[in-house]
């Protein structure tokens, strides 16, 4: 497939982790991500995906290597594992809060604000507090917040973990609908297979610790995702690749 | 209804210990002098009235001031010795200090320095009580989730919006926390301090209540014991009115029904 025949948004040039204390999180990795790519990252716990991803997020540097981003001055939004959203703003202030951060002025970040919640389902709960709202409700108030600045790379690092398969499903399919139609480039790290399997255009599968690349692998999928594609034997297949990588790198 | 429920329990407490009061002075056939009846404390606050709410008053205003100064220079100092590590180290010794040094004797000193009156006993009332601000409000903005700092890194955020948008809200319920605490102890405080540094022509119920017991007024003693609690209750109530202000719209502490989640 030539689908990622476009611009180079991120390079990653032998990055390597190794914390103070010795131990070494992730061996050299080297990947080139286009710009508009939804990549997941998959691999078992401690392998040093959420490592590389905080590295690229520049939040960390790496002990070797380096992070090139071309991509222009776009901004840069992470998600985490919890909706971590200012428990003392309700929802419409948390989501302009990167607005307030990079000085827009205040009547331009309440439309955007709205209009993004609107987009993810929360329009009825701009008033609520983050302690009035459902693990699920307070997921999507992140991804409102995280989109709301327009970025041209968003980082998510297992952001739905913590809630339950139902509700993480239909996150999963408004994720993929908020990136259609905005094009950003997406860097999605998971633990689960079928998720990495459902969501991405391509998955990078990592070794556990010290994490090292173990498959690089374009999937071949429908871009239509929907919940039918679950079933569909070719998803099957392609998540039987993912496993079987996945395995691999176990024994080794 | 609702009323009743939060005022009737502690009223029947206030019931029982009075009771309890007059009958063990009955049936130990205590003395007046070393424990006056209800009645005759309740009586003293009639036979007293003005002393005992001028003592009042001036003992409330540097009580009041020095918890003012407590508040205000406590955040400020905890907001300083969270800016880094290192100028932690170097200060946060010197504030334990406040905590252990022994009030009776820096007292003299600052008759010294301020003579006697409101100014050394609002300082007597600001040492005592503030290192609960200084070491809660250090602790709050030590504690900030750490995700939230990395939100804050990744949009850029400066100095002064991690500070005002993220620490300080944070660190909010527990500044409230040593406020609670100090706010009591400014009272005492500002009573110590008048032992040694009040004078007697503006007394404040420090002086007042050495006075009573060398005058074998134990009445007036008792009742301005009373009134010294009463002081510590007003200045804690204060502190939890903030609170719910502040905090009653997010915070689980002040939601309604908190206390029935156990």
């Amino acid at each position: 497939m030539s689908q990622f025949s476009g611009r180079i948004a991120i390079a990653l040039d032998n990055v390597a982790m190794t914390f103070p204390r010795g131990t070494q999180a992730l061996r050299p990795v080297s990947l080139q991500i286009a710009a508009g790519q939804f990549l997941c990252l998959l691999g078992p716990s401690g392998c040093g995906k959420s490592t590389l991803l905080r590295i690229i997020a520049g939040l960390q540097m790496p002990s070797a290597g380096e992070v090139i981003r071309d991509d222009g001055a776009g901004s840069v939004s992470f998600v985490f594992q919890d909706a971590h959203l200012l428990p003392w703003r309700n929802i419409s202030r948390n989501v302009t809060l990167p607005l307030e951060l990079a000085g827009i002025e205040k009547s331009t970040r309440r439309a955007r604000a709205s209009e993004m919640l609107e987009q993810v389902g929360l329009a009825d709960f701009q008033r609520h507090y983050p302690a009035q709202l459902s693990g699920g409700m307070k997921m999507r108030a992140s991804l409102a917040r995280a989109l709301v600045s327009n970025p041209s790379l968003l980082l998510l690092d297992e952001p739905f973990a913590a809630v339950d398969e139902m509700t993480r499903q239909k996150l999963d399919e408004q994720l993929l609908e908020l990136w259609r139609k905005r094009g950003m480039t997406v860097i999605f790290v998971t633990h689960s297979v079928a998720e990495a399997a459902f969501l991405g255009q391509r998955a990078v599968v990592f070794s556990p610790r010290p994490g090292r690349v173990l498959l690089d692998h374009v999937l071949d999928l429908p871009a239509q995702r929907n919940l039918a594609l679950r079933s569909d034997p070719q998803f099957a297949r392609e998540c039987g690749v993912l496993y079987q990588a996945l395995e691999q790198g176990g024994r080794a | 209804m609702k009323t009743i429920r939060t005022i009737l329990p502690p009223a029947l407490t206030f019931i029982v210990v009075i009771l309890f009061w007059a009958a063990a002075k009955k049936i130990f056939g205590i003395s007046d002098f070393t424990l006056p009846s209800p009645w005759q404390v309740a009586k003293a606050f009639d036979r007293y009235a003005n002393p005992l709410l001028r003592a009042t008053l001036t003992t409330a205003e540097s009580s009041l001031a020095g918890f003012a100064s407590s508040i205000a220079i406590g955040i400020l100092a905890g907001i300083i010795l969270s800016s880094g590590r290192w100028i932690e180290r170097a200060v946060y010794p010197f504030t334990i200090f406040l905590q252990t040094v022994p009030l009776v004797a820096v007292a003299p000193i600052l008759v010294l320095w301020f003579d006697t009156g409101f100014t050394s006993v609002t300082i007597c009332a600001f040492i005592v009580s503030v290192f609960p601000v200084i070491a809660n409000t250090l602790l709050g903005m030590r504690s900030v989730d750490p995700a939230l700092h990395d939100l804050f890194t990744i949009y850029r955020a400066s100095w002064a919006a991690r500070l005002f948008k993220l620490k300080l809200p944070w660190a909010l319920p527990s500044i409230f926390t040593g406020l609670r605490i100090s706010a009591g102890l400014a009272v005492i405080g500002a009573i110590v301090g008048e032992f040694s540094a009040g004078t007697f022509t503006n007394q404040g119920l420090g002086i007042l209540i050495l006075s009573a017991k060398r005058t074998f007024n134990m009445d007036e003693v008792f009742a301005a014991v009373f009134l010294a609690s009463v002081l510590g209750l007003v200045a804690f109530a204060l502190v939890n009115i903030a609170a719910y202000w502040f905090l009653g719209s997010w915070h689980v502490s002040e939601q309604r029904g908190a206390a029935n989640r156990r």
